[in-house]
């Protein structure tokens, strides 16, 4: 019996027999059906766990990590400037001492008395003018411009601790682009309003599908103080056939260490200036015949949590396209119901991207609870949402729901929309 | 220090992908000769994040499966590379650094599993709600069982049994990873393997 466990615990390492002991396995389990059929069952195991799919991580979590690596080092700088100037000091007053001791006993005792050392010239001037880099608060009568972009108008993708703690208001107000050989020159004008210290940083891919996928070392950064404030920066957003133009805003939180990313495509904001202030109601709304299914749904890859599959009812009711602006901008608007789970933090999340993955810019929402179907953990939901398509309607865009904000799990479930007219 | 070993360490990581059952002594000699100007470039956390680029997908990936968590595997996917940034001028005595993120992100998960004990987060909803198995083909039908099927493994078997079987880490690798004796090694693999084949029949399916 025990000879047989040994048999069966080589069988469990069989790869990493040597070719002697292997030989003995192979002729044991020629004579052994019990140990031949286990001997398989691991192999099958084996090759089924191999076939597991590596799930790609959140964007956030490279963001994150380089963002702690570089705290850490400017930590570590800072500790090493704080003895060079401990040292600094320590030189300065000795050299100080000798001078004011060469003096006194040059000049005498007594005539040194209420004298004082002319050695403070040599002294380094404040840096006043270095420290006043950080943002300067608008007066209360300017109040805030009508947004280009606001984060809480959706299109950020939230980590699921991103809770609503983070009271941050933060807003494009103005985008000025202009044309250059190599793109687009952007200044982006914005305000926030925080209680908490973030860092906003500004990028500019250079790669395809890099709007998610941000290198914080080459990004514009500004570091946003607990205040109301505002930032004006400047970008050159390269454009290259494979490269859609177009800035990431990844909004650092280090109370949360986790980050906001809000990608935004440069036509989105440069377009947006056309369609404010207009009556999106109001337009001449072309419908589009409504051919989605809820079957050909799918979880997006992140988390491969199946155990927390969401169950979700959801129903696009109309989907509508229409023109906006003088610049050949096209709106789109989806109405439906959707029910889901309402949690302690929130409710699921509604947005829709294009067929790159790209939120699209919400220009208006309006939701309406239907109470009279709470069954008392969720409800039914009635939206109607407006997006910026830009000057071409694409032949498809996808319904994105994702789960409550600070859940632990997070999920994106994707629903592909026709637009075929 | 950190700064003339930083160079050698960059080195390192763009070499040992490649020479990884080469001596680290080797692949230092050979760095003896890299270019001054590549020598220029590196810092310690340059190294650290080229190796977190190399792994953390992996490692994220592992420490989900042996957490069941993924927003602690986020968590320690962080950490395991800050450890690793804090000892990195280890890296010149490590045989193979692949391993040795392996077996730091193996300690962090098993400290967590500790303290984890203590309290557990719920799920957001109940397994009997999980639906719509049948949409999905065979073959994906086929890892969400196996990822059940895992994820109701001790954690240790658990563990072993990805190392070994996923990561393809050798038997005296996984030992020094988890400071155990091979044999006990080789003992925590076979009590895996019959653990996942009773759980798989349990849940009706074909080991």
């Amino acid at each position: 019996m025990r000879e047989h466990k040994d048999m069966l615990m080589r069988i469990a390492v069989y790869d990493a027999l040597s070719e002697s002991e292997r030989r003995e396995v192979d002729e044991h389990v020629q004579t052994c059906p019990t140990c031949r059929e286990r001997l398989l069952t691991y192999q099958r195991m084996d090759s089924s766990l191999r076939r597991l799919p590596d799930v790609p991580p959140p964007r956030a979590l490279r963001a994150a990590f380089v963002e702690r690596v570089h705290r850490r080092e400017k930590k570590g700088l800072r500790s090493v400037f704080t003895l060079a100037g401990q040292g600094m000091a320590l030189v300065t007053t000795a050299v100080l001492l000798v001078v004011l001791v060469g003096v006194a006993l040059r000049s005498g005792p007594l005539a040194s008395l209420g004298k004082r050392p002319t050695v403070s010239s040599g002294a380094p001037s404040t840096p006043t003018a270095a420290v006043e880099r950080t943002a300067t608060t608008p007066s209360a009568s300017e109040g805030l411009t009508s947004p280009v972009f606001s984060i809480g108008s959706g299109g950020c993708w939230r980590p699921w601790n991103w809770d609503k703690e983070e009271r941050l208001n933060l807003q494009i107000t103005r985008v000025q682009a202009q044309r250059t050989d190599a793109g687009w020159q952007l200044t982006l004008d914005g305000t926030y309003e925080t209680q908490q210290p973030f860092v906003l940083y500004i990028v500019a891919p250079t790669k395809p599908r890099q709007l998610f996928d941000i290198n914080l070392q080459k990004a514009h950064r500004v570091a946003l103080s607990p205040r109301r404030g505002r930032f004006s920066v400047q970008i050159a957003v390269p454009e290259t056939a494979e490269t859609p133009p177009g800035v990431t805003l990844y909004i650092y939180s280090p109370r949360q260490d986790e980050g906001l990313l809000c990608p935004l495509p440069v036509q989105a904001l440069t377009m947006y200036n056309l369609t404010r202030g207009q009556d999106l109601r109001a337009l001449a709304w072309e419908k589009i015949p409504v051919r989605f299914n809820m079957d050909a749904c799918y979880m997006t890859s992140f988390p491969w949590t199946w155990e927390a599959l969401p169950t979700l009812a959801l129903k696009v009711t109309e989907v509508g396209i229409a023109p906006a602006g003088k610049g050949g901008n096209w709106v789109l608007r989806v109405r439906g119901y959707y029910r889901g789970t309402e949690v302690e933090d929130g409710r699921e999340r509604l947005n829709v991207i294009d067929a790159e993955g790209h939120p699209l810019l919400l220009l208006w929402s309006r939701r309406t609870e239907h109470p009279n179907v709470r069954d008392g953990s969720s409800t039914m939901e009635e939206f109607e949402e407006y997006y910026l398509l830009g000057n071409d309607v694409p032949s498809r865009v996808s319904l994105v729901l994702s789960s409550p904000q600070g859940q632990r799990t997070f999920w994106q479930i994707v629903c592909p929309i026709a637009l075929d007219r | 220090m950190v700064t003339i070993i930083a160079p050698r360490l960059s080195f390192l990581v763009k070499t040992f992908i490649t020479e990884e059952a080469r001596p680290v002594n080797y692949v230092l000699s050979q760095a003896e000769h890299a270019s001054s100007s590549e020598r220029a470039m590196d810092q310690p956390t340059d190294v650290v994040i080229h190796l977190f680029e190399e792994h953390h997908v992996a490692v994220f990936n592992y420490l989900r499966r042996v957490l069941n968590d993924d927003a602690l595997a986020m968590d320690l996917t962080q950490e395991t590379f800050l450890r690793v940034l804090d000892a990195v001028e280890r890296l010149n005595d490590v045989r193979n650094p692949r391993a040795w993120v392996f077996r730091i992100a193996t300690n962090l998960a098993f400290n967590a599993l500790k303290r984890k004990r203590r309290f557990a987060w719920l799920p957001l909803f109940g397994k009997d709600q999980v639906q719509h198995q049948q949409q999905f083909t065979e073959g994906v039908h086929r890892r969400l069982v196996i990822e059940r099927a895992l994820a109701r493994l001790p954690a240790e078997q658990r563990s072993v049994l990805l190392l070994y079987a996923y990561y393809g880490f050798r038997v005296r690798e996984i030992a020094e990873m988890m400071d155990l004796s091979e044999s006990a090694v080789k003992m925590r693999l076979y009590r895996a393997r019959e653990r996942l084949r009773e759980v798989l029949r349990e849940m009706g399916e074909e080991p």
